[in-house]
């Protein structure tokens, strides 16, 4: 469903990410792992459209991104790790705004827009100004306002960082639902526990390389290893730093 | 929303009604501010009026040559202020375009580029252009009527002015896209050089400007020839803010010779503009014309160029600026870091550190130091000018008023600063606090450095400031003494208010500084330093003019220039002292 064909980036002399071949397939639970600073989110960027690759190509659903930028973005949804609300608008003018973005009439949008808000657990306070939110409150608008128009991608950046266990569990085991019914969801964290308990594959980035990629169980056999992710991400990226040493 | 949007630009649309909607229907809203803000506006507005029909009542005064002089003042105006826009609009639109996080989030919707860039172009207008309407309209009410002009003339203003501000906009807009496009990667060393030939050909201008040298008297035909001849860009026929200068004086002619009645006043009119009141009328209609079609052919072009670059161009600017090297490197200098201590050795070690924090984060923020370096700066060239005007020989009340204004300038300047950017510090600090609030020293430290820092930065500008005016004026040592004195005192009563205000009503949610002046306590600390400013003026005008009138002869001078000085210490005492007390107080008590 989305493809990085040999697509890297540069800025300036610095190498954000080497030239990635990947492709993740329809109704994948794929999560992005790496250090600070390895390329996760420019990665995610180039996903999005937000940045040119500068050499190869990414296909969202076999449409090249630059080429046809709207009509792959129709079929995407992206997350920053912080993202944007409209302060003086209310949560549920924000999803109905971001409805008519993807081409869809309020009527249409509507029993969406409830099954949601009741989704997110947010009928209290959606009629509230957006300002007014913790950052809790405000993943969970942006993550219904991705969902609105059935994206066949969704692309999240870091989308567990600062949420409370209930909300943590609630965002987990809904892209756990919509990888199921065939949404493929392409995600960064560095929460390497919820990447082992809801990811089908893991790739690990370092340095804008591409490390390690496979299941749980090929990345174990890679790191020769039978532990936790957390001791295969380690072994692979101490690994790969004694290599560039 | 009641239907269904059509398109991406009605949902935009949309979007903004919306929020302008909620701004005024929903949320927190400080009446005072509103009130405080809408009573300024009206003054400054009545003010600005007041000055203009003083100027056109002037000017129609001098018969023969009133009606050059009036459209003169009119090309000078709509130059200057066309000017600003297109700087201002090109600033805006590249914060807009490639520094916003609602443009990011837009980009990664199916929004069509050049659909966004409209949306943009818009808000970027009306951010941009509402200060331009804002002094516009005085000047043309005045002029209107000084002039006794009729409604026509009112409507006409406001559409060829309407269709100008589009022009300086587009350019602004289109400045923006090829300076991310092309000047992002180089962007460090391109904007020095660019900067630098910008900041020559200001200063250059300016002093062209202010060196008509002062041996001809104002408004002779010397004078004005000088004039003329430095400001000759302005009333360049290629120039769209002379057409809609022009136009407004054409809209006049017409309006003025169709409501002529009487014999003698069609006479009056045809001395003034030098010909016959049916031949003017028509050519005035035809200007009026001319210039309209002049101005909306270039509104729609320049419009129309922007659009098309942003359908080619936009993402890749955008791309372009996101991915410039913004970052900075400072590395360790042993050197530089004990300059820096032996210049602050009289501070306990501990404050050192605080101010020299400050100082550092003042230094590498271009935000802070280029608007402080710009209005400064602009005041400075003026005061190293100021014997251009032939103020230095005339009599000594004159200088004295001179020297008062000069004054005043200085000190209002620096009150917005220390509103705009000593204010929010206490409250920017809120984010660190885990680390001030914790650190073994006291919070009151963390007070006494912004303050300190905020006066000593201040005293050293303003104290040169003045000190440059009253040198050029050649004004006697006493009004000195009396201005060098006032210039302290006004720093320490202006950075007390703004550092005290600060920690008493800081806001720790905050990242924004200016969304933190546009709140309570921010609005606060304006009106009090306008206050405090003012008083200050009052203070060191009542006594600067019991010096001049009685002479630097009379016995008691001294006294005077005592008593004044006393005052002016005691007043700043009393207004930065206590709010300074009440913030040190207030940050004691502070739970974090």
């Amino acid at each position: 469903m989305i493809s990085f064909e040999g697509a890297g980036r540069r800025f300036g002399s610095k190498v954000a990410v080497h030239p990635l071949n990947l492709s993740v397939a329809r109704g994948e639970f794929f999560a992005f792992l790496g250090p600070n600073g390895a390329g996760k989110t420019t990665t995610l960027k180039l996903a999005a459209g937000l940045l040119r690759p500068g050499e190869g190509r990414i296909l969202v659903g076999g449409i090249d991104i630059n080429v046809d930028p709207i009509g792959a973005k129709r079929l995407l949804a992206y997350v920053p790790d912080q993202p944007y609300l409209y302060d003086k608008l209310s949560g549920r003018e924000f999803l109905r705004f971001v409805a008519g973005l993807y081409g869809i009439d309020v009527a249409s949008a509507r029993p969406d827009i409830e099954r949601f808000v009741a989704l997110f657990d947010m009928a209290d306070w959606i009629d509230e100004l957006t300002e007014t939110y913790s950052h809790g409150m405000k993943q969970r608008v942006a993550l219904a306002s991705t969902l609105l128009h059935k994206p066949k991608v969704v692309l999240l950046d870091e989308p567990l960082v600062g949420l409370d266990p209930q909300t943590g569990r609630l965002v987990k085991g809904i892209l756990r639902e919509q990888a199921s019914s065939g949404t493929t969801i392409f995600m960064s964290t560095h929460v390497l526990s919820v990447a082992e308990q809801t990811a089908d594959r893991i790739g690990i980035l370092n340095h804008g390389r591409l490390v390690a990629l496979g299941t749980m169980d090929e990345l174990r056999a890679k790191a020769g290893t039978p532990e936790n992710l957390e001791d295969i991400f380690f072994r692979i990226v101490e690994a790969e730093e004694a290599k560039r040493k | 929303m009641t239907g269904a949007p059509a398109s991406h630009p009605r949902l935009l649309l949309w979007l903004r009604l919306t929020d302008l909607r909620n701004r005024l229907t929903r949320g927190d809203r400080s009446w005072f501010k509103i009130g405080v803000v809408t009573a300024f506006g009206l003054a400054f507005w009545f003010g600005l009026f007041l000055l203009f029909d003083e100027a056109f009542t002037f000017l129609s005064a001098q018969q023969e040559s009133a009606y050059e002089l009036t459209r003169f003042l009119l090309a000078i105006f709509f130059f200057f202020l066309g000017l600003m826009l297109v700087f201002s609009n090109a600033i805006i639109s590249w914060t807009s375009l490639f520094r916003s996080a609602e443009t990011a989030f837009l980009m990664a919707s199916p929004v069509r580029e050049e659909h966004l860039f409209g949306y943009k172009f818009i808000e970027t207008l009306w951010f941009s252009s509402w200060a331009f309407l804002f002094l516009g309209t005085p000047l043309i009410v005045a002029f209107g009527r000084t002039m006794g002009l009729g409604l026509s003339f009112y409507a006409g203003s406001a559409v060829l002015i309407g269709m100008f501000i589009f022009i300086p906009a587009a350019l602004g807009n289109i400045s923006a896209l090829l300076i991310a496009r092309y000047v992002s990667r180089f962007r460090r060393r391109i904007l020095v050089i660019a900067g630098g030939g910008l900041l020559g050909i200001a200063l250059f201008l300016i002093y062209q400007i202010l060196s008509i040298r002062g041996s001809a008297s104002p408004l002779s035909p010397q004078w004005m020839r000088s004039v003329l001849s430095n400001l000759e860009l302005a009333q360049s026929p290629l120039c769209p803010s002379f057409w809609v200068a022009d136009g407004v004086s054409a809209l006049a002619l017409s309006s003025r010779a169709s409501g002529l009645s009487s014999a003698p006043d069609q006479a009056m009119f045809a001395v003034e503009v030098r010909s016959g009141l049916s031949e003017v009328a028509a050519k005035a209609r035809w200007d009026v014309l001319l210039y309209g079609l002049a101005i909306f052919a270039n509104a729609l072009f320049f419009t129309r160029i922007g659009y098309v670059l942003s359908r080619r161009w936009f993402f890749e600017s955008w791309c372009a600026a996101q991915a410039s090297d913004r970052t900075r490197r400072f590395p360790e200098s042993r050197a530089r870091e004990a300059a820096w201590n032996a210049v602050f050795v009289f501070l306990p070690a501990r404050l050192r550190i605080l101010v020299l924090k400050d100082l550092r984060s003042f230094v590498r923020d271009p935000v802070q130091w280029s608007q402080f370096l710009i209005f400064f700066g602009l005041l400075a060239v003026y005061f190293l000018n100021l014997r251009s005007f032939a103020y230095h020989v005339k009599i000594g009340a004159w200088k004295a008023l001179i020297a008062l204004l000069n004054l005043c300038a200085t000190s209002l300047t620096l009150s917005t600063f220390t509103t705009r950017f000593v204010f929010p510090q206490l409250s920017l600090e809120g984010k660190r606090f885990w680390l001030l609030g914790v650190a073994p020293t006291s919070r009151s430290m963390v007070v006494a450095g912004k303050f300190l820092f905020s006066f000593v930065g201040s005293l050293l500008v303003s104290e040169s400031l003045i000190l440059t005016s009253s040198a050029m004026l050649q004004v006697p040592g006493p009004t000195i003494a009396l201005q060098a004195v006032a210039t302290v005192a006004i720093c320490f009563g202006l950075s007390g208010l703004s550092v005290g205000l600060g920690a008493v009503f800081p806001n720790f949610r905050e990242d924004n500084p200016s969304k933190i002046v546009s709140g309570f306590g921010g609005t606060l600390n304006l009106i009090l330093s306008l206050a405090f400013v003012s008083t200050m003026m009052a203070i060191t005008a009542y006594f600067g003019r019991g010096m001049v009138v009685e002479g630097l002869e009379a016995a008691n001078w001294r006294s005077g220039l005592a008593a004044g000085a006393g005052s002016l210490l005691a007043f700043s005492l009393l207004a930065g002292g206590v709010p300074l007390t009440m913030g040190l107080r207030s940050i004691r008590r502070l739970e974090l």
